[in-house]
């Protein structure tokens, strides 16, 4: 047991059904998530980045279709599960932190309510053990526990994030996916969030998946970092040597579009073009048409993830190992 | 006072203020979305206004293209009140100089609508094109001057078929359809994937290089606003707490809330260990209580700011700071 990685994603394949036929959102993705480690995946709208995060817990719903691959958690296969083992993996072993976490609360029961409501469906604890764990958990992501008796509306919204981190923390999952947990938020309050759920992870052991459009969030704390492009993994690193060394051109233009807030002020060079249609994928290589250094073998043959250095792999034609 | 030869700013917001009356019929509060905003922008220049969400830059920008009136205050064009020389809403001659660009390029066009018909409407509503050849060149030469080509291509298809960066640039066009002097652009690019931002950027800073056009940039992003603006104002519960040249004010901010906004940027490879100058926390709008709204959240807090609300106070290289912390200097220099 000890070396079967705590999520094991082989082989990814979601597609959404439309009239038109079958999109692949998701197309072949493949990675591995250690114990204790919080692994970044990065990208843009339409890269496919949330799609993969729904599908680990299965919480998809038409007309999105897992359609292949496997998800193995602890090393059995999420994907076959059944309906019932299904409801007492997710939250208990898998639970999320979505954006809208904070508008998921029920405006007309208390926060204590809620959490309490979680801990009574999954566990057969009594109220008043609900209770004071509900507290407690209030306590881990800051927030007073004399606030079990607000209903939402009385919080701000970095506060109700903070409950939605709470509620996702109530069965003490080992795995939890969030899913740009600050986006909506303002900085000063996303700095709040943010080093949070960095102190959370030191102090549970948490392990995270994170995802997000933006590098500068997920590089303050993951050990690795994927990124996604058209629904594929087109690069995964440590976060280090994806900043010193990123090898995939979409990598390099994605790092490259960042403004800073010191340093000499140099033109932006963003990427040209927009994302590619996933309803009209071209041939080879999704990301030939905004690449400089696009050659012929880029629009006949899709390039596969392969590795070029210790941990680091790249999905493209003009690296060499 | 007067110095005839010196020809007055393209925009000089003078003390706008806008209260809402909010709560019940008997007894109305009010909410409190902008005080006391002062000042001046330049032809050609870009001006950052930035702020979290609730400080009132949007209440700005609604106000200065006369989507609302102010409560309080004189929005000067070129030296001329026009809140005083046109009564309600703007006229078109006002419309003509002063265009908005609104965050959201997916619900400001019309779903039904080519990109040409958004863009020939501006035209044959201000008089810019008087045949139809004319139109349609005039339709193809906005579109290329935001780099949207093949123009004739473009001009037939419909919102929905463009990405959101594509988007965005047909609502550029749209505002350069009248060939306006000053552009407001609300959170134009907050709402783009970070590789299509730098590209919405680039448009704004060519345009004003090209063609003088100057920008009121809102931005919630210390970064893009340091990218494209050569001054910053940075706004808190309603009020401009700092304003200064960008580079110069990142490097040195004055006021203990530029101070936390900084330090609260992520920025790639930080760390969040460092911990903030202060909590968040939300200002009271609502019949806010006397002396510096920042006051309840600052570390640098003393009896006065409690009691009084601080003024702005001019320092030097062109450096604005509203804080009890700099003491409003004796009158001698004069400006």
């Amino acid at each position: 047991m000890a070396d079967v990685p705590l999520l094991a994603v082989e082989d990814l394949v979601v597609e959404y059904m439309t009239p038109s036929g079958p999109v692949r959102a998701v197309d072949a993705v493949s990675f591995v998530l250690a114990r204790g480690e919080v692994l970044g995946l990065v990208g843009e709208s339409g890269s496919g980045k949330s799609t993969v995060a729904q599908a680990l817990a299965r919480i998809l719903g038409p007309p999105a279709m897992i359609t292949a691959g496997r998800v193995l958690f602890e090393g059995s296969d999420v994907l076959a599960m059944h309906e019932d083992d299904l409801r007492r993996f997710r939250w208990r072993k898998m639970s999320f932190v979505l954006q809208s976490a904070m508008n998921a609360l029920c405006p007309v029961l208390t926060i204590g309510e809620q959490i309490i409501d979680v801990l009574v469906t999954h566990e057969r604890t009594s109220a008043r053990a609900a209770r004071e764990r509900a507290a407690h958990l209030l306590e881990l992501v800051g927030i007073d526990p004399a606030r079990l008796t607000s209903h939402p509306h009385e919080l701000s919204g970095g506060m109700r994030q903070r409950v939605g981190i709470a509620l996702a923390l109530a069965l003490d999952p080992p795995l939890i996916v969030m899913d740009e947990p600050t986006t909506a938020l303002d900085v000063v309050v996303q700095h709040e969030v943010l080093s949070k759920i960095a102190e959370l992870k030191e102090k549970l052991g948490l392990s995270v998946l994170f995802i997000t459009h933006d590098m500068s969030i997920v590089s303050q704390f993951a050990t690795r970092i994927g990124v996604l492009y058209a629904g594929r993994l087109v690069e995964m690193a440590p976060t280090r040597e994806l900043f010193r060394a990123p090898r995939h051109p979409y990598t390099k233009g994605l790092l490259g579009s960042f403004v800073s807030l010191h340093g000499p002020r140099r033109r932006l060079a963003g990427i040209p073009g927009s994302p590619p249609d996933l309803r009209r994928l071209p041939a080879g290589c999704a990301f030939r048409a905004r690449c400089a250094e696009a050659t012929a073998r880029c629009a006949t043959e899709a390039p596969v993830l392969r590795g070029i250095g210790e941990d680091h792999s790249t999905a493209c034609h003009l690296v060499s190992p | 006072m007067s110095e005839p030869d010196q020809t007055p700013p393209l925009l000089d917001v003078q003390q706008l203020g806008k209260l809402y009356r909010v709560g019940g019929w008997l007894r109305p509060k009010h909410l409190r979305a902008l005080h006391d905003a002062s000042f001046t922008l330049g032809h050609g220049e870009i001006l950052a206004l930035v702020g979290e969400s609730g400080s009132g830059k949007s209440t700005i920008a609604r106000l200065c293209v006369r989507l609302e009136a102010p409560t309080s205050g004189r929005i000067l064009l070129d030296g001329r009140d026009v809140l005083h020389e046109e009564r309600g809403h703007a006229t078109l001659a006002y419309r003509r100089r002063v265009q908005m660009i609104f965050q959201d390029p997916f619900g400001s066009l019309n779903p039904a609508r080519t990109i040409g018909q958004h863009l020939e409407r501006p035209l044959l509503l201000h008089d810019k094109a008087k045949t139809r050849a004319d139109l349609s060149a005039r339709v193809h030469a906005l579109l290329d001057t935001v780099g949207l080509v093949p123009a004739p291509e473009v001009a037939a298809k419909y919102p929905q078929e463009l990405s959101g960066g594509q988007r965005q640039r047909v609502a550029i066009a749209r505002a350069l359809a009248v060939e306006p002097d000053l552009i407001l652009a609300d959170e134009p690019v907050s709402m783009l994937d970070v590789s299509i931002r730098a590209d919405v950027l680039n448009l704004m800073l060519d345009l004003k290089e090209k063609r003088g056009i100057s920008f009121l940039y809102i931005t919630h992003d210390l970064a893009s606003a340091r990218y494209v603006a050569d001054r910053m104002m940075v706004m808190y519960a309603g009020h401009i707490v700092e304003a200064g040249p960008s580079d110069a004010l990142l490097e040195k901010p004055l006021h203990p809330y530029t101070n936390l906004l900084l330090s609260a940027v992520p920025e790639l490879e930080g760390s969040f260990a460092r911990g903030l100058p202060a909590r968040s926390g939300a200002p009271a709008l609502v019949d806010p209580p006397p002396g510096c709204p920042f006051a309840a959240r600052c570390p640098d807090v003393t009896d006065i700011c409690r009691r009084e609300t601080p003024r702005p106070v001019s320092l030097d290289e062109g450096r604005v700071v509203r804080c009890h912390l700099y003491p409003e200097p004796s009158r001698t220099r004069s400006e």
